[in-house]
């Protein structure tokens, strides 16, 4: 092939130079600090299985893939192809209606509930921002925040006021189809249980009975400033408890946060 | 603020429940700190795992159509139009006037038709994944259809580009029909591709399977291709580095492209910006790279 005379680049584009050779000696993404965007580094499906049970073979897709998977769904949202909400449907709509469900309490407006979350993700599918979360954590943002504007309008809606039961049922297990779902179910109630009574009743009522943090301290009987950092520590409590191994964000890549950083 | 503080109000982000104040001192802290980046979205997963926490339901079997019908029902513009089946009213279709590009020569008024809405639906259904072709453009065609001023030249050249519109949709269509059903397929594999810094804001995967030669990049907020160059795309393997298709993208929208060969056995995969025509002897700027299973 003839010596073709390339554009010089613009001043954007970080130089080609020796691009070959770039490619051959490119180091494995997985272990680099690359990666400060917050996106997914590309770690590689099945690598290094000892640390994490998400990386159990078992429970397919791997964290990685799924989130790859998820991120090319929402490219077709955002084409307009109603297959991929479709897909989104099939995943997720059990664990949004149980949420909504529990946070309403009724049928019809947990159904309302379902339905405005995925009318939100067709029209903003572009608003998802990966470093922020997960998909899945973005849904279940969504259907807590309408679910609990819900509870404000309805006036019918039962003010949840009593303590909030979780009823952890047995029968719950496996129920939805995708192994990771599960799974996760089950560490997240086992770590509930290892909360302090106090932050895990404040937790729960502020999460699941839709209640301000002001209703809380009334219902607590303690300080607004209180409620307010009791609920807040006992998320950050549960994510220490549930720890690196079970989390949406690859553990080689953040180092996880326990202690307090340098101001 | 220390960070244990920061800490706190990423855990009300999570929560929903910052005041204004509050927000925006996270959010203005955020921009700084890459620890309190990982907070907020550590905290966003923690309330996603605590959500699924909530007794187990199953909704009701009619709550699938209902949402597929409301999300359909949401769309500003319609999924797609035929001409042959819409008709509309004389004075306006969406607020856009019924006359709009029909030249002033064809000067006889528009009949009254009225709108049937139940045909629009069926149609809607029938035609749902083409790609919106234009209200106007479709108003244009519907009146040549309705058989007014037809042969006026300027209407006619309308009425080309309306089919040559509908033409890159229907192209389009293809191209997004092959791409979701590899993704839909339960033997694909999936990488993600790291960007270069010239285009950071990007978010590209690789959809395969492997054992054939169903492979799609896709890509969003990659940036324009600057006239006169490609994206082009490779692959290395044991056997070498493999230049593969070429593609342009307008920075508009998520970009598509077919690898056409089987990256089952490839190892990484990169983005290079190149020349119309494709690379010379050495691959040009890399977009974009990622390592695959192979």
């Amino acid at each position: 092939m003839t010596t073709m005379t390339l554009p010089r680049p613009s001043a954007a584009i970080p130089g080609g130079g020796d691009a070959r050779s770039r490619w051959y000696t490119r180091p494995r993404l997985s272990g680099t600090a690359a990666v400060d965007r917050g996106r997914p580094a590309g770690a590689f499906p099945g690598a290094d299985t000892t640390e994490s049970r998400l990386s159990d073979e078992s429970l397919s897709p791997p964290v990685d893939e799924r989130r790859a998977e998820e991120a090319a769904l929402l490219l077709r949202i955002r084409e307009r192809d109603e297959r991929a909400i479709e897909a989104l449907y099939a995943r997720y709509s059990g664990p949004l209606y149980s949420l909504a469900y529990q946070v309403t309490g009724a049928d019809r407006f947990a159904q309302e509930v379902v339905q405005e979350v995925f009318i939100a993700v067709w029209k903003d599918a572009g608003r998802f921002d990966p470093s922020r979360g997960a998909l899945s954590s973005w849904l279940f943002a969504l259907a807590r925040h309408k679910a609990i504007d819900l509870v404000r309008k309805e006036s019918n809606v039962r003010k949840r006021t009593a303590d909030v039961d979780l009823e952890l049922h047995e029968a719950d297990d496996d129920v939805d189809r995708e192994a990771w779902l599960n799974v996760r179910r089950d560490a997240v109630r086992a770590a509930i249980t290892q909360l302090p009574d106090a932050q895990r009743t404040a937790l729960e009522l502020a999460f699941f009975a839709g209640l301000t943090h002001v209703e809380v301290a009334e219902k607590l009987d303690i300080p607004l400033g209180t409620a307010k950092t009791r609920i807040r520590t006992a998320l950050l409590k549960l994510r220490d408890i549930l720890g690196p191994s079970i989390s949406e964000t690859d553990p080689r890549e953040t180092p996880w946060i326990t202690e307090p950083t340098a101001s | 603020m220390d960070h244990r503080t920061y800490r706190e109000l990423a855990a009300g982000a999570a929560l929903d429940d910052l005041d204004a104040a509050e927000r925006a001192a996270l959010e203005t802290h955020l921009a700084a700190c890459a620890a309190c980046r990982d907070d907020v979205r550590q905290l966003a997963d923690t309330a996603g795992l605590l959500a699924l926490a909530a007794p187990r339901r199953e909704p009701p079997a009619s709550l699938r159509g209902a949402v597929l019908a409301a999300v359909a029902a949401s769309e500003n513009r319609p999924f797609g139009i035929s001409a042959a089946s819409l008709a509309y009213a004389g004075s306006a279709v969406a607020g856009q006037p019924a006359t709009v590009g029909v030249p002033r020569a064809a000067a006889q008024p528009v009949p009254t038709v009225p709108v049937d809405l139940e045909a629009v639906r069926r149609e809607r259904a029938r035609y749902r994944r083409l790609s919106f072709v234009g209200l106007a453009a479709a108003a244009v065609l519907a009146i040549a259809v309705a058989g007014l001023g037809a042969t006026a030249a300027g209407l006619s050249s309308q009425v080309d580009q309306v089919a040559r519109e509908r033409d890159e949709a229907t192209a389009r269509l293809a191209t997004n029909d092959a791409a979701m059903s590899v993704v839909l397929a339960p033997d694909h594999a999936t990488a993600t591709l790291t960007p270069e810094p010239m285009a950071a804001q990007a978010v590209v995967y690789v959809v395969y399977r492997p054992g054939t030669d169903e492979a799609w990049l896709m890509a969003a907020d990659l940036p324009a291709t600057p006239p006169g160059t490609v994206y082009q795309l490779w692959s290395a393997d044991a056997a070498g580095v493999h230049a593969l298709t070429t593609f342009t993208c307008d920075g508009r929208s998520a970009c598509l492209a077919p690898f056409g060969v089987d990256l089952g056995g490839a190892k990484a995969t990169m983005i290079t910006l190149e020349p119309v025509g494709g690379a010379g002897d050495e691959p040009g700027p890399q977009v974009a790279f990622g390592e695959l299973d192979g």
